[in-house]
């Protein structure tokens, strides 16, 4: 009533007056409980506290100590000697081992948790609904990403390993998509922008400033967008109840803290009871070694053996095709439950991605480089089916019959 | 009978460890052995913080288990 009457004495063509009393901001809410105060972001149900619905504040916690050891790590880094500043960063600079060594292994934990979020959500089906679809398709860039600037990461220290990482990214540009359809001069000018003119300080200056600068940025750019999209749909699992929410502050804050706590101490304490070892670097004579890339790699060079392709043509295609599969999956997703077992084909496809990575990693760990034969592979991407698939018709036929006896 | 201890004892238990034994051995690792123990320290760091995280849940403890 009251507001129907404070509408009518509004006239149209002014602004609404600005609102400075900041007070108001801390307004009690009628749905929350009593002695609550409305700070921040969205109230949930006692739901929205399960450990499975904070997997995306582990990923944001990660980013946030990346940034802040990453500015840390940039005072010292040094784009002309790039080896040499990074032994100086952990001989002599105060602390600065255990910092550059947990941002190698807090870089991995990154990678674990955007692969553990994105596995959650595709298994609970919340990336439909509402703005959810938008806020699943930033979530993939958000994934390439950060697997892009890992890899950029490790390129900067100037190791053996890395130069060859950025010899196989300067092949796949040559030798594969984007050389094979763009013109030679083009392909030579986004060359130049993306790695300069090969000298070791150009080199280095345009890799740190897309690790530091533009992938970084990005980042948390979409981050951002991607957080008030979820603020906006709120979570997946839960129907907002009145007089059943709990506010924002202080219980949601606190949970975050401390799960941001054990995240960044579990790290802390792995970084120095296993201090990083700086690899080889560039161009040292050391005979017998074989260079072995970071496990969030592996799967993707042994993929390509695997295949039997090799890099340039059959592999690349493949890895551009399951991304796709990625983007798409809200769209190619058409059950109308959101149940695991309610979408066999999408949860089969779930239990075979995360079991063809885990399989390619170990493989790519154990052996780099080398090709297989086709029939071995043809057996063993058709296990892998098999075993993907049949459990979930054979799990959903249990439960339809024992819905049907009845329990 | 053991007595079951009161909340604000407790926080005060946790209280005098830090000030007892994790902040002396602090002290000692980056002031006393200046950038000798600099692992040793990460460690005892994330041991306070913990220790902080563990007050602060019991002074909020009843408003959380209230609300969830």
């Amino acid at each position: 009533m009251e507001g129907i009457i404070l509408g009518d004495k509004m006239d149209k063509t002014e602004y609404e007056h600005n609102e400075y009393d900041l007070t108001k901001l801390i307004k009690e809410e009628k749905d929350l409980p009593a002695g609550s105060y409305k700070i921040g972001f969205k109230s949930v149900t006692s739901r929205g506290y399960k450990i499975d619905e904070w997997t995306g504040a582990w990923v944001a916690t990660a980013l946030i100590y990346q940034i802040v050891s990453g500015i840390v790590l940039f005072y010292y880094y040094s784009q002309v000697n790039p080896y040499a500043s990074t032994q100086y960063m952990i001989n002599n600079v105060p602390f600065g081992h255990i910092i550059l060594t947990s941002h190698l292994y807090m870089a991995y934990a990154m990678i674990a948790l955007v692969y553990f979020h994105m596995m959650r959500q595709w298994f609970v089906g919340s990336y439909k609904g509402k703005w959810r679809w938008l806020q699943w398709i930033l979530g993939v860039v958000l994934f390439l990403l950060t697997i892009l600037t890992a890899i950029l990461g490790y390129m900067l220290a100037n190791t053996a390993i890395a130069m060859a990482a950025l010899h196989i990214g300067i092949l796949f540009m040559q030798r594969s998509v984007l050389g094979r359809i763009l013109p030679g001069a083009l392909i030579n000018w986004i060359e130049a922008i993306l790695v300069g003119n090969y000298t070791t300080t150009a080199t280095f200056s345009h890799l740190l400033a897309f690790h530091v600068a533009v992938f970084t940025v990005l980042m948390l750019g979409i981050f951002a967008v991607h957080f008030i999209l979820f603020e906006r749909s709120g979570l997946a699992s839960e129907k907002a109840e009145k007089g059943k929410m709990i506010p924002w502050f202080p219980t949601n804050l606190l949970y975050a803290t401390f799960s941001a706590i054990i995240l960044v101490g579990v790290i802390i304490i792995f970084s120095a009871v296993f201090p990083q070892k700086l690899l080889l670097a560039y161009g040292s004579l050391e005979y017998g070694t074989f260079p072995v890339p970071d496990w969030y790699i592996t799967p993707i060079y042994k993929l390509m053996d695997v295949a039997g392709y090799g890099l340039g043509t059959g592999g690349v295609p493949l890895v551009i095709a399951i991304v796709i599969f990625l983007f798409l999956i809200p769209f190619i997703d058409k059950y109308h439950k959101k149940g695991a077992l309610e979408r066999p084909w999408i949860t089969a496809f779930g239990i075979y991605f995360i079991m063809g990575l885990s399989v390619m990693t170990v493989w790519g760990y154990s052996q780099p480089g080398l090709s297989q034969t086709r029939l071995l592979t043809e057996y063993m991407w058709w296990a892998m089916t098999l075993v993907t698939f049949l459990p979930i018709y054979a799990m959903r036929f249990a439960k339809k019959d024992g819905e049907e006896i009845g329990n | 009978m053991v007595k079951k201890l009161e909340t604000k004892n407790i926080i005060y238990i946790i209280g005098a460890i830090q000030l007892a034994v994790v902040d002396p051995v602090m002290w000692y690792f980056t002031q006393v052995n200046p950038y000798k123990y600099e692992n040793a320290w990460a460690i005892t760091l994330v041991i306070n913080l913990f220790l902080f995280a563990a007050i602060v849940f019991l002074i909020m403890q009843k408003t959380i288990k209230e609300r969830v």
